[in-house]
């Protein structure tokens, strides 16, 4: 890994990160594959923010069809073009709905992650020894667990809640980071930059927090982008296996209700549009990150 | 020598893995809101019945001893009584393994065999195939395992009637029970298929994509031209020499994607109502079987750490490059 960022001299926090956080964006936007995945991402984030405008339905909205009946297990039509649920729900709303609740409990689970991750990769890189043994041991482990397990160990214990969901994914997901921004300051903490501030009389939360953080800061937000899909699934899987809270509505819940239902044999497209919602998303993240990743070769094999 | 001091060392790293993950399991389990004990019988048990049970289950004691006695029990394989069924997990969970077993390790074996074969041919045939095969990998890759699976229940299952949807056999039919005698008959592995395919759909991206990399890196090592240039085939150079270089990284890869492959396997087993460990866990979770949830947990996360340590051991010993870093 790489950073393309040198400073000359200690920097602060906003400009760094607002800077780097654009400078990224740039790049990815002048690639074809780069583009078109930040068109779908920014969709769907489209999509969450206008939810309640986009939606024709309320997500529980049981729909009655011209006769006062149920609209139920309707086949997609000019009103419902997802189709209808066995309770005359309307897919199409309830994936819009679920799309706002899907990406926020990720997002929260991804930032939450990736600021977790983002420290211990910074104390573990700059304090060493003994510290930084035992916080790679953990992260080791956290490499050992199995998530979905431990996901649903936590959910059994604790119950079901937002809270526990966004603290699944954060128990173990953060090993990635950590390690990454870990190597990446263990060689900025070399730099003269640094050794000029310690020289200084900065304390050393200043130099971590003020001269070493904003360097691997977009590093961190690359990887807290790519976090976002692994908590897309991760939420997904849970929620599947029903242990979101009840009564919210999530692309997995809607595949759950679909599942559990036992309807899903007369219904196709219930459980097909919140799956395609998701292999969508994810797959434009993945998009992003091959992006990046081609964009960071170039410049390594372009720079003498 | 180099080998041993690194078989070492990374059993050295397992038992630490190890130390971390048993204690902090049984703290986890101890957080368990209310009465453990409250969860066989019911939240609104007498009171003196909640401390009898408490005696029972050793809950009345300090937090070291109850740790104490834990410890010895899994020494001896003791994971203690199930809520729900009423016999030891460890009982249970044996028959769960095996069934598990024989769906999770067929799934892995076509994965890699799939994978390295389609990662080998994608790196070979540069342009349109490559470009199909790799797009398709991070489609399937994007598709959570549950959404393949129930597309898959819909097409084969139920609009073409071509397989069964769920369970390990046919009910009433063929051999019943579990074993030896179920494995072997053909009602067996006609419900195998179904869940055997999306299980190696699901897996087998990774391995591909790596098989793809490395082998376009090795393409152009220098040792493969100068087996180019003493006349060797391009098949022979491809296929030979650099795909069973390009195999190491494939084989690498496993630790990192055994929480996948345990996390697909949960899932599969809930749709298909295998009778597995993960479908076990999950009913766990779902009637408050404490004892059932860690016992499932414990194991999964131990088999990993073994796994996984016995993988990286057997990686040292084909690539000399690994021990002596």
């Amino acid at each position: 890994m790489t950073s393309s960022s040198v400073p000359v001299r200690g920097s602060v926090w906003r400009g760094k990160v607002a800077t780097g956080a654009l400078r990224v964006g740039r790049s990815l936007w002048s690639t074809p594959s780069g583009r078109a995945a930040l068109l779908i991402v920014g969709t769907f984030l489209l999509i969450a923010a206008l939810a309640p405008v986009i939606a024709t339905f309320g997500p529980l909205e049981r729909v009655r069809g011209a006769h006062g009946g149920l609209a139920r297990l309707l086949p997609p039509s000019v009103t419902h073009p997802f189709g209808t649920t066995n309770f005359g729900r309307d897919v199409f709303s309830q994936v819009v709905w679920g799309t706002r609740r899907t990406l926020t409990i990720a997002g929260i689970a991804a930032l939450a992650t990736a600021l977790i991750g983002l420290n211990i990769g910074l104390i573990a890189g700059y304090l060493g020894g003994k510290v930084d043994a035992v916080l790679m041991r953990l992260a080791d482990s956290a490499y050992a667990i199995p998530f979905l397990p431990l996901a649903l160990v936590l959910v059994g214990i604790f119950g079901r809640s937002d809270m526990v969901l966004v603290l699944a994914i954060a128990a173990l997901f953060w090993r990635t980071t950590a390690r990454v921004v870990r190597s990446q300051v263990l060689s900025l903490k070399e730099r003269s930059f640094v050794k000029a501030a310690v020289v200084s009389g900065a304390s050393r939360r200043r130099v971590l927090y003020v001269h070493i953080a904003p360097n691997v800061a977009s590093l961190a937000i690359l990887y807290g982008m790519l976090l976002v899909a692994e908590a897309v699934l991760a939420e997904a899987s849970l929620s599947f296996l029903g242990m979101a809270p009840p009564n919210t509505v999530s692309w997995g819940t809607i595949m759950f209700d679909a599942f559990t239902s036992q309807e899903m044999r007369r219904a196709w497209w219930w459980p097909l549009f919140p799956g395609l919602a998701i292999m969508l998303f994810v797959f434009a993240l993945s998009l992003l990150g091959r992006a990046h990743e081609s964009l960071q070769r170039r410049r390594l094999e372009t720079s003498p | 020598m180099a080998l041993l001091h690194f078989t070492a060392r990374r059993i050295a790293q397992m038992v630490v893995t190890i130390v971390i993950i048993v204690p902090l399991t049984f703290l986890l389990f101890r957080a368990v809101p209310g009465d453990p004990g409250a969860a066989v019988i019911g939240p609104d048990l007498d009171p003196s019945v909640a401390e009898t049970l408490r005696e029972r289950y050793g809950l009345d004691e300090p937090l070291a001893v109850q740790f104490t006695r834990y410890l010895g029990g899994l020494v001896q394989g003791d994971l203690g009584m199930s809520f729900q069924y009423k016999q030891p997990v460890g009982d249970i969970l044996l028959g769960k393994l095996v069934n598990t077993a024989v769906l999770v390790v067929p799934a892995i074996t076509l994965a890699l065999v799939l994978g390295t074969a389609l990662g080998a041919l994608a790196a070979r045939r540069r342009g349109l195939l490559d470009a199909l095969l790799r797009n398709g990998a991070f489609v399937a890759k994007a598709s959570p395992v549950f959404w393949t699976a129930t597309l898959g229940l819909l097409l084969f299952s139920y609009r073409l009637e071509w397989l069964p949807s769920i369970g390990m056999s046919t009910p009433g039919q063929g051999a019943a029970g579990a074993g030896p005698a179920l494995f072997a008959s053909p009602d067996f592995w006609w419900h195998l298929i179904l869940p055997l395919a999306v299980m190696t759909l699901y897996l087998v991206p990774e391995p591909m994509l790596t098989m793809r990399t490395a082998m376009a890196e090795i393409m152009h090592e220098d040792f493969i031209a100068l087996g180019r240039a003493q006349g060797m085939s391009t098949a022979r150079s491809t296929y030979l020499h650099a795909a069973r270089n390009a195999m190491l990284p494939v084989v690498s890869l496993m630790p990192a994607l055994t929480g996948v492959i345990i996390g697909g396997q949960v899932i599969i087993e809930t749709i298909f109502s295998w009778p597995g460990m993960g479908r076990t866990i999950v009913d766990a979770v779902n009637t408050f079987d404490y004892p059932m949830m860690q016992g499932v947990f414990l194991l999964t996360a131990l088999m990993a750490v073994a796994v996984n340590a016995v993988i990286d051991v057997l990686y040292a010993y084909l690539d000399p490059r690994v021990r002596l870093s």
